[in-house]
């Protein structure tokens, strides 16, 4: 009620400004009349100003800025977060109460932390009752897991933008080569190992001492696909209902033995260790190795140097190897690629609300991230192909502009995106869409809000793990002594996060 | 047709003032044209080695310049080979690990190490050759195995430098990141040895650089648009070349290379091929390169000449215009002083006439003093003339009065003369009216009613009028006889006497000549008594009128000087001057033509015979102009 007063107050005083203006701008003040009522439609659409992430043009001349100010009709000012420490000017922001209507941060931890701590101060307003009031179209888009993992202390304070899952590593194979030991591509643990074998048996590639059957980079010693075999896709999987790292995971100790198995048998890069990203791709692009842990936006480019170097070389992604019990999956990453929260200092927290709202319109959506049918993109069933350079013109931004999907439609229409390259959007669907869903296992920790022990441990734990795993597959540690790390992982931390990753859990379970 | 005649005369009228002014053009060619050529080459050639100097000085310090750079560049790169080299762990890493997990730490700690030393922004990369048997020897991002360098041409040197810093030349080397696959770099290369057990090595370290650094170093220096600018190593080898295939081969000009020997820095010219250049070098401390720059000759002089034509020619431009200038202000001096003095001349001539100009006295020297005496000169002969003029005036004046007097006088003069004679007649005194009379005629046929020619007939009747009267003043005291055309046969007597009617000749011809002989020849004659005989004929074209006495004679010679010198003849009773035979015989002349005149035959004591010449035809074309004009 308050608010409605203060929105008439402030039309009134902005139809009079407008009126004194045009008043001294022309002589007859019959015409004022005249001209009232379409500044007045103009004045109930304030100018907004969004403060977004950091992009190379200005956004404000981008053609979707343009779209939208004439579909929504509300004239947005867009300004840009710096690109180098956009925390600290974040922060000076926040503290001057610059009336900002909307502040659009990424997803990553750092800016969880920072919106939670927002939150928590009272700098950023509750969105639920504007929500209800005037965020339909928000209320029916967005995951509303999404929505969920963003409230801070039971209120939600920012609109999410959900990451788009996907599993994005996954092994690559030398099709030629399975052809030609007369395998077909391994579906079981056994069968990959069969595999392998035959690889180094009957060297396909003709690489003599050179040969390798199986590659990686060495950050890889816990192997997409084959991780997943032994229930353990994630960094944290669910053990018992509880959310528990790989190191103190059951499987764990099988997963080791395999791998050293692996090893030990020659199947596995014995120089893996030493080998970085590039080290493991120019084994496999040389013709040396016959499979290797690959992420499909890497493929044509390592597609590329292969042919070069063998041109009868084919290759495909394996489907998701079974383990014992059934055991399978890929991680498919979750969580925030950005979110969008409204500053108490915000003057037009309802019309940002309206505004946001509107983005969310299905055909409003639609052309605002993927353009026009036959301008910038066409479709064939269901199928949405970019028009290039058109799309990358007018929409190679659009990313930039979204305050929260609709979370059911736009992986379809990012689809648009990735088939920028058929090779890359081939492996991508045959990874996210070809294979069954059971396949896929999302992140659990994705929505998580921001842990601040877990958050702080997180990497240095995972590297610690990393290491051991690669002794044990080298055979440099016992597995015996597994216990003994196990209790040097908890003092290092890996207690402390455990305890708060499942505080938080048993919170969401129900 | 005009107009090219009137250019036609302009273009001659410049010609003309060309050739007036050539004094001026000879001036300016010898005193300032050629002085300030000659001058102005001298400082060209002069110029031009200094520029030549001045500009590969300026090369060299561009190349000092680069030199810094690279040797400030190449010392930070030694600073990071030195840490690493220097770090007691990549030694311990290197050679204690045999076990995985030793290996396994040891790649850790190496990657870490290696990480620290490619922060260094020069650092394009760190590479560690290891032994094979490593387990990351074969890892091919930092870790290669021994055998790849030992394939290198500067393994030897480095291994023999014993673990110092040994630079490479540019070369291409195969990386497997997939955006860097073929690079050009440059490394420096050391020799890791076992610290405890210096016969085994254990390893080379080599810190890699992009040769982009030096070709933007080498980009960036300009010296010339047709500079070649490459660093060499001290034996020769290409170090760095924006021709990528000469990298590693020996420089193939020898001049270059012998020319950079032995120093450290210098601008040497070289002649190769028939090619002028200037190589410009300077030796980078830390390696012993040299980066050399080769520049061609031509590009500085043409730069040197361009701006050598420009000076030359802007040069003798001023220098022209100043003497242009010279000329006019000169030109300017000269018309004004010459001005003054034609204004003084001017003045003085309106002041004080022609007079003042005697007054004035001509010290100075030259055309202009010259120019004033030809002007006095024409003054004065101006005057003269006027002066001439003035007294011819006067004279003619005087003669016109006279003239009237003697119109008037006639008349009266003859009605008195006839009153006489009628009143000597009335007294009848016959001899007063005879005397009368022929006085009368006389006056009459001597004045000739003012006409300058008379027929022979009157000019004789005057001399018998003249001598009839005489012999009355003087009577019984001569006689007289005219004979005409000689003495045979009337026919020719008459044929004479119409001659002489219709022949004239000038007044006062004969009555002097008859005068002569009478008061000369015969008046002064011891008897004061003789015989005057005038005789009148025609031979062929002339009439001859001679007039004889047999008086006293003279001498032939004396009576030449009276034809040839004017005397004035002043009568005895100095009744004023008479016509003197002088006179006569000029006047027949003009009258007749040179080839007539008088002739004098004459002794003393015998007489004198005096002949006059006229042309016949001349009388009668007279007497016929005469009678036109009565007409």
């Amino acid at each position: 009620m308050r608010n409605s007063i203060r929105i008439k107050c402030l039309i009134a005083i902005v139809v009079c400004l407008a009126s004194t203006s045009l008043a001294a701008c022309k002589s007859g003040t019959s015409s004022n009349l005249k001209d009232t009522p379409s500044v007045q439609a103009n004045s109930n659409k304030p100018e907004l100003r969004a403060l977004q992430l950091w992009q190379k043009e200005d956004y404000n001349s981008n053609p979707v800025a343009k779209y939208l100010e004439s579909a929504t009709g509300y004239k947005v000012k867009y300004e840009m977060l710096p690109q180098d420490k956009p925390q600290d000017k974040l922060n000076i922001l926040i503290a001057s109460g610059e009336p900002f209507d909307a502040i659009t941060t990424t997803g990553t931890t750092d800016f969880k932390s920072l919106y939670a701590d927002y939150a928590r101060k009272g700098a950023l307003l509750d969105l639920g009752p504007l929500l209800d009031t005037y965020g339909q179209n928000i209320k029916v888009g967005v995951d509303p897991e999404a929505l969920e993992a963003a409230k801070i202390d039971g209120k939600l304070y920012a609109i999410p933008t959900k990451s788009l899952s996907s599993s994005g590593e996954s092994l690559f194979i030398r099709q030629d080569w399975l052809d030609k030991v007369g395998l077909k591509a391994p579906r079981t643990l056994d069968e990959l190992v069969a595999v392998l074998q035959a690889f180094k048996d009957k060297d396909p590639g003709g690489n003599g001492d050179k040969n390798i059957p199986f590659t990686m980079k060495s950050e890889a010693v816990f192997v997409p696909n084959i991780v997943g075999a032994f229930g353990m896709p994630n960094f944290w999987n669910l053990v018992n209902d509880k959310l528990t790292p790989r190191i103190m995971d059951p499987h764990y100790k099988d997963y080791v033995t395999f791998m050293s198995d692996l090893f030990n048998r020659g199947l596995l890069d014995k120089e893996f260790v030493a080998n970085k990203d590039v080290t493991a791709k120019e084994k496999f692009t040389s013709g040396r190795a016959g499979m290797i842990v690959v992420h499909w936006a890497d493929i044509p480019a390592m597609i590329d140097v292969l042919v070069k170097n063998v041109p009868t070389a084919k290759t495909a992604y394996i489907p998701a190897v079974v383990g014992k019990d059934g055991m399978l999956g890929l991680s498919e990453s979750r969580g925030f690629d950005r979110l969008t929260f409204i500053p108490k200092a915000s003057k037009h927290p309802e019309d940002m609300m309206k505004w946001m709202n509107s983005k969310l319109d299905p055909t409003i959506f639609r052309t605002m991230t993927i353009g026009e049918e036959n301008k910038e993109y066409t479709v064939k069933d269901n199928a949405y192909t970019p028009i290039l350079p058109e799309f990358n013109e007018n929409r190679g931004q659009a990313n930039n502009f979204l305050t929260g999907t609709d979370d059911k439609i736009y992986p379809v229409y990012w689809q648009a995106r990735v088939r920028k390259d058929v090779r890359v959007f081939e492996a991508w669907k045959f990874i996210n869409v070809t294979e069954p869903a059971s396949t896929r296992t999302p992140d659990p920790l994705g929505f998580a809000p921001f842990l601040p022990e877990f958050s702080k441990k997180f990497l240095m734990l995972n590297t610690l793990v990393a290491e051991y795993t690669t002794k044990l597959v080298f055979g440099a540690e016992a597995i015996s002594d597994l216990e003994a790390f196990r209790q040097k992982f908890k003092d290092a931390g890996g207690e402390v996060s455990y305890q708060e990753v499942n505080a938080w859990y048993t919170t969401v379970k129900k | 047709m005009i107009l090219k005649n009137r250019s036609g005369t302009f273009a001659t009228m410049i010609l003309r003032n060309v050739l007036a002014a050539r004094f001026w053009l000879i001036a300016y060619v010898v005193l300032i044209l050629i002085p300030a050529s000659i001058f102005i080459y001298a400082y060209s050639q002069r110029y031009s080695r200094i520029l030549e100097e001045e500009v590969t000085r300026s090369m060299l310090q561009t190349l000092k310049q680069a030199e810094i750079n690279l040797d400030h560049q190449l010392d930070s790169l030694r600073d990071t080979s030195n840490s690493l080299f220097l770090n007691p762990k990549l030694q311990q890493y290197l050679n204690n690990s045999t076990t995985y997990s030793e290996q396994i730490d040891a790649l850790k700690e190496l990657r870490y190490l290696i990480d620290n030393g490619q922060t260094n922004s020069n650092v394009f990369r760190v590479r560690l050759y290891v032994d094979e048997k490593k387990l990351f020897s074969h890892e091919k991002v930092n870790f290669f195995p021994i055998e790849t360098l030992q394939k290198r041409p500067w393994y030897q040197n480095v291994v023999d430098a014993g673990g110092q810093l040994v630079w490479t030349g540019v070369y291409l080397e195969n990386f497997i990141d997939p955006d860097k696959q073929q690079m050009y770099i440059y490394s420096g290369i050391r020799l890791l040895k076992n610290p405890e057990d210096y016969t085994n090595l254990s390893g080379f370290l080599s810190i890699d650089v992009d040769a982009k650094s030096l070709e933007n170093m080498f980009s960036s220096i300009s010296l010339n648009k047709d500079q070649n600018v490459f660093m060499v190593a001290q034996d020769g080898t290409i170090i760095f070349h924006s021709d990528k295939s000469l990298l590693g081969n020996k420089f193939k000009s020898e001049a270059v290379l012998k020319a950079i020997e032995g120093n450290v820095e210098g601008v040497s010219p070289i002649i190769e091929d028939d090619n002028q250049q200037y190589v410009v070098y300077t030796t980078v401390n830390a390696t012993g390169w040299k980066i050399v720059a080769e520049v061609p000759k031509k590009g500085i002089s043409s730069r040197a000449a361009t701006l050598n034509q420009f000076s030359s020619v802007a040069t003798l431009t001023g220098v022209t215009v100043l003497f242009l200038i010279l000329v006019f202000i000169l030109v300017a001096f000269i018309v004004r002083g010459m001005n003054r003095r034609v204004q003084t001349v001017i003045k003085v001539i309106k002041r004080e006439g022609m007079a003042g100009l005697d007054e004035r006295s001509t010290a100075s020297d030259g055309d202009f003093y010259l120019l004033e005496k030809s002007v006095d000169h024409l003054i004065h002969r101006v005057r003269d003339l006027m002066e001439e003029t003035y007294q011819s005036k006067v004279l003619e004046r005087e003669a016109q009065l006279r003239a009237l007097q003697a119109q008037i006088n006639p008349h009266f003069l003859y009605n008195t003369l006839d009153t006489i004679n009628w009143i000597a007649i009335g007294h009848k005194a016959h001899d007063i009216s005879q005397m009368i009379d022929g006085l009368a005629r006389y006056f009459r046929l001597s004045l000739n009613k003012g006409k300058d020619v008379v027929t022979v007939t009157d000019e004789l009747e005057l001399a018998k009028v003249y001598l009839e009267i005489q012999q009355t003043r003087f009577p019984k005291s001569f006689e007289f006889v005219f004979e005409l055309g000689g003495q045979d046969g009337m026919e020719e007597v008459n044929e004479v006497r119409a001659s002489l009617e219709s022949c004239f000749i000038p007044k006062l011809t004969l009555q002097p000549i008859v005068e002569n002989a009478l008061l000369h020849g015969i008046r002064k004659s011891k008897g004061k008594s003789g015989k005057i005989t005038i005789s009148a004929w025609i031979e062929g074209n002339e009439l001859l009128l001679s007039v004889t006495d047999d008086g006293i004679g003279m001498e032939p010679d004396f009576a030449q000087t009276l034809l040839t010198e004017p005397r004035p003849v002043v009568r005895t009773d100095g009744s004023g001057s008479s016509y003197g035979l002088f006179n006569v015989n000029e006047r027949i002349r003009l009258f007749s033509g040179e080839a007539h005149g008088l002739s004098i035959q004459s002794h003393p004591g015998e007489g004198t015979t005096i002949t006059a010449r006229f042309s016949c035809s001349i009388c009668r074309r007279d007497r016929n102009f005469r009678e036109d004009h009565h007409a």
